[in-house]
């Protein structure tokens, strides 16, 4: 049982870096547009990139 | 992003198939400049790429013609900053709520198990540490907003209550070491009246509007001091003043016109899309265009008390008003939270006076069992449902208490022009008058009419035209241009030389004249929309009395009340129509012009047309993203049901706390049941609200019957 000692700070730990990964990712604007792009594998052109 | 390129979304609920999408994709095809276009079959939606040129209500109107029932969904993305913070918080609730779940499940197995002391202790305080960060970070809304004096008690209260007291309760329990502890819970509530938060936000901001009448003057002006032009600020122009302005801009003041002659555009005062000759001496009105060359004027009013302005002032008073009302869910808060407190109290004393070692128990036992959650969820879960069914049939409502409302609506009144006929008129007659071909004259007259900018030019973008050179715009009256060889003319009677027979009738005919000669004439009219008809009827069925408020003359008004056989008044001023009101409170006003804002807004419920301007839709309850008039059957239908299940929610955690609560005072109900008690009736609660997804609509029905 005193595997838990351990255990709770390292999900502790993990949990920082996910928030930390999730503020970046609302930062970068990825949770802008959640409709678009699961459309743009039926988009035949793939010539223009969209950057954002 | 694509630079001019907008992405409009339109759900089109009974694109059923693959040849239906294939209908779809062929008659969008055929719109100008149209882009790439991605069918998802299962949503039913189709995103569509298209220049800022086309509108998006040209877009329905396309499918429409194809048979389909499509509404917007969503125009453009939603970046503000605001709904990140939100996003933030509701992320941060959800990975607080996944670590505190993990530990409880461990302290849920002890229970049944056993677990040394020591262990228990651990876990608890686990659980805690998680919690912190959801309680400060992502809960600190419901507590400003619970804590915000001015807005009173609120359908924030009793989350901030309900979250306030279980995290207090489990805290003091963990110091002591002994007691139940509810973090899971804590973390659960908060992570989920923000997911619909978030989800509302998302759904309200994606569209977003224009809000202030005045804003739309222009900032400066051009005084003409002793004949020479001086720019200066809007607001320092005073009565008496001599204003130069330019062609196609807007006029900034009310005042008498000095020119010889103007024309003016001024359907965002009346509504009405034909322009009005004016000749000196004649009052003309801020918020109309100049279309017929530059204007000179001499001011009667000063920019802040023109009539566009008291327009405005009077929207901006009736809506502050509108905002004071409470909505329901609001005044069950205003009842409920202070007794839960004073039963709360009573058993506090009731115990101290008897047993004083189980009044804190007991006391933290009514607080806990009462646990406001079904309470808090009854409203906000059956109106976050309508919002959804409601935007799934086209329909953007921008307030929950509007919905309320709507469900008591017992008058309904339409606007004429743009509402209940079409916005943009078409050709009802042609009239050939020589012996040259119809479709030569017709492209000839596309051909030319494609430079114009005259409200009757666009009737004619439906016809293929010709090619036309050396053509040259008339302003109020007319294009001349050559077209194969021809001299064609296209206009007002007087400027195409043609013998005007009947003169009520002019202002609707458009002549074409070829090489001199009167060649033929087109007959335009508005035509009533399509659906008008059979949805008066059926709001009349459901005893709702229904008539038409119009600026337009009584000719006009009583022609488009013929075809519908409704009640009507005519030249009726922006503030006349609010006179004509029996009881504004139970009436729903439809209409799209910016002299029905005061109508809009004294209204109850107030609706505006998808194809109005941003202003009005800003100052509107309730936007139809459909040009479909039957979309209001859906509106009341879906209010009544939404307002039926908020009843049902609203009882049903009642009469739970009814039963919970006496058990609790009384010591009688062990920390489990309490815990399941709260769960279920939150359950309860929540998979009644789904129920509302599932309202049929009125409006496919009223497709079928047809």
């Amino acid at each position: 049982m005193e595997i838990m000692l351990w255990l709770l700070p390292t999900t502790g730990l993990l949990t920082g870096i996910a928030v930390m990964a999730f503020f970046w990712a609302t930062r970068r604007g990825q949770f802008d547009d959640l409709d678009r792009h699961g459309f743009d594998i039926l988009d035949d052109d793939n010539s223009e990139t969209r950057e954002r | 992003m694509n630079a001019g390129v907008i992405t409009t979304t339109i759900t089109i609920e009974d694109m059923h198939c693959a040849a239906c999408s294939s209908k779809v994709r062929s008659a969008l095809g055929e719109l100008p400049g149209i882009g790439t276009l991605r069918f998802n079959p299962v949503r039913r939606q189709v995103l569509v790429d298209h220049p800022p040129a086309l509108s998006s209500a040209a877009l329905i109107r396309q499918i429409e013609r194809a048979g389909f029932h499509p509404a917007i969904t969503s125009a453009g993305t939603d970046t503000s900053p605001e709904v990140q913070v939100l996003l933030r918080r509701l992320g941060v609730s959800a990975l607080g709520m996944m670590q505190v779940m993990m530990v409880s499940i461990a302290l849920y197995a002890g229970q049944f198990d056993g677990m040394s002391e020591a262990w228990r202790r651990v876990l608890e305080y686990s659980a805690l540490i998680f919690t912190i960060p959801v309680l400060t970070y992502s809960a600190v809304p419901f507590f400003v907003s619970a804590l915000d004096r001015r807005r009173g008690m609120s359908m924030d209260t009793p989350i901030a209550l309900a979250i306030g007291i279980a995290f207090s309760v489990s805290f003091v329990h963990t110091l002591k070491g002994s007691g139940e502890v509810y973090f899971d819970a804590v973390t659960m509530f908060t992570f989920l009246m923000l997911l619909s938060r978030y989800l509302d936000r998302r759904m309200q901001n994606r569209l977003r509007f224009e809000d202030s009448l005045l804003a739309s003057l222009p900032a400066t002006v051009t005084l003409l001091v002793n004949d020479t032009q001086v720019t200066c600020p809007l607001a320092d122009v005073r009565p008496g003043d001599r204003l130069w302005v330019p062609e196609g801009a807007m006029l900034p003041v009310d005042g008498i016109l000095v020119s010889a002659s103007a024309t003016l555009e001024e359907a965002s005062l009346t509504g009405e899309a034909d322009w009005r000759e004016a000749s000196m001496g004649d009052a003309v009105h801020a918020g109309t265009f100049t279309r017929g060359g530059a204007i000179i004027i001499d001011a009667l009013s000063g920019s802040a008390d023109s009539r566009y302005a008291r327009i405005d002032s009077l929207a901006n008073a009736a809506l502050s008003g509108k905002h004071r009302l409470s909505v329901l869910a609001d005044r069950a808060a205003g009842i409920f939270v202070p007794t839960i407190l004073a039963i709360a109290a009573l058993a506090g004393v009731f115990w101290l006076v008897f047993d004083p070692t189980r009044a804190l128990t007991a006391t933290l036992a009514v607080l806990v069992v009462s646990c406001p959650c079904a309470l808090a969820l009854a409203t906000p879960t059956a109106l976050h449902a309508a919002l959804v069914r409601l935007r799934r049939a086209g329909i953007l409502v921008r307030d929950g208490g509007c919905l309320e409302r709507a469900a008591g609506i017992r008058h309904v009144r339409f606007d004429k022009t743009g509402t209940l006929t079409d916005p943009e008129p078409t050709i009802i007659a042609f009239q050939n008058m020589g012996s040259l071909p119809d479709t030569w004259l017709q492209g000839a007259a596309a051909a030319l009419q494609q430079y114009s900018s005259h409200p009757l030019a666009r009737a004619f973008t439906g016809l293929s035209p010709l090619v036309a050179d050396t053509v040259e715009v008339v302003a109020g009256q007319g294009v001349r241009g050559r077209v194969e060889g021809h001299d064609v003319r296209i206009g007002s009677p007087a400027f195409c030389n043609h013998r005007s027979d009947n003169a009520a009738n002019e202002a609707k005919v458009v002549c074409l004249t070829v090489d001199g000669n009167p060649a033929a004439r087109f007959h335009l009219d508005s035509r009533v929309r399509p659906d008008a008809s059979a949805t008066v009827q059926s709001l009349r069925a459901q005893d709702i009395d229904v008539a038409m408020l119009s600026g337009d003359n009584a000719e006009q008004c009583a022609r488009v009340a013929g075809l519908l056989d409704i009640e009507w008044l005519a030249a009726q001023s922006p503030e006349a129509k609010i006179r004509a009101f029996a009881d504004p409170e139970s009436t729903l006003y439809v209409g799209d012009g910016i002299n029905d804002l005061p109508a809009l807004t004294h209204a109850g419920v107030s609706a505006a047309t998808l194809e109005t301007t941003d202003l009005v839709k800003s100052r509107s309850d309730v936007v139809l993203l459909t040009s479909r008039l039957s979309a209001l059957l859906d509106l009341l239908a879906i209010s009544r049901a939404s307002r039926r299940v908020m009843w049902q929610n609203l009882y049903w955690a009642a009469g739970y706390n009814l039963v919970a609560i006496p058990l609790a005072f009384t010591g009688l109900a062990p920390p489990w049941a309490a815990a399941v008690g709260m769960s279920v009736s939150s359950l309860i609660v929540l998979l009644n609200a789904t129920r509302l997804l599932r309202v049929p609509l009125p409006s496919l029905q009223l497709g079928k019957a047809r």
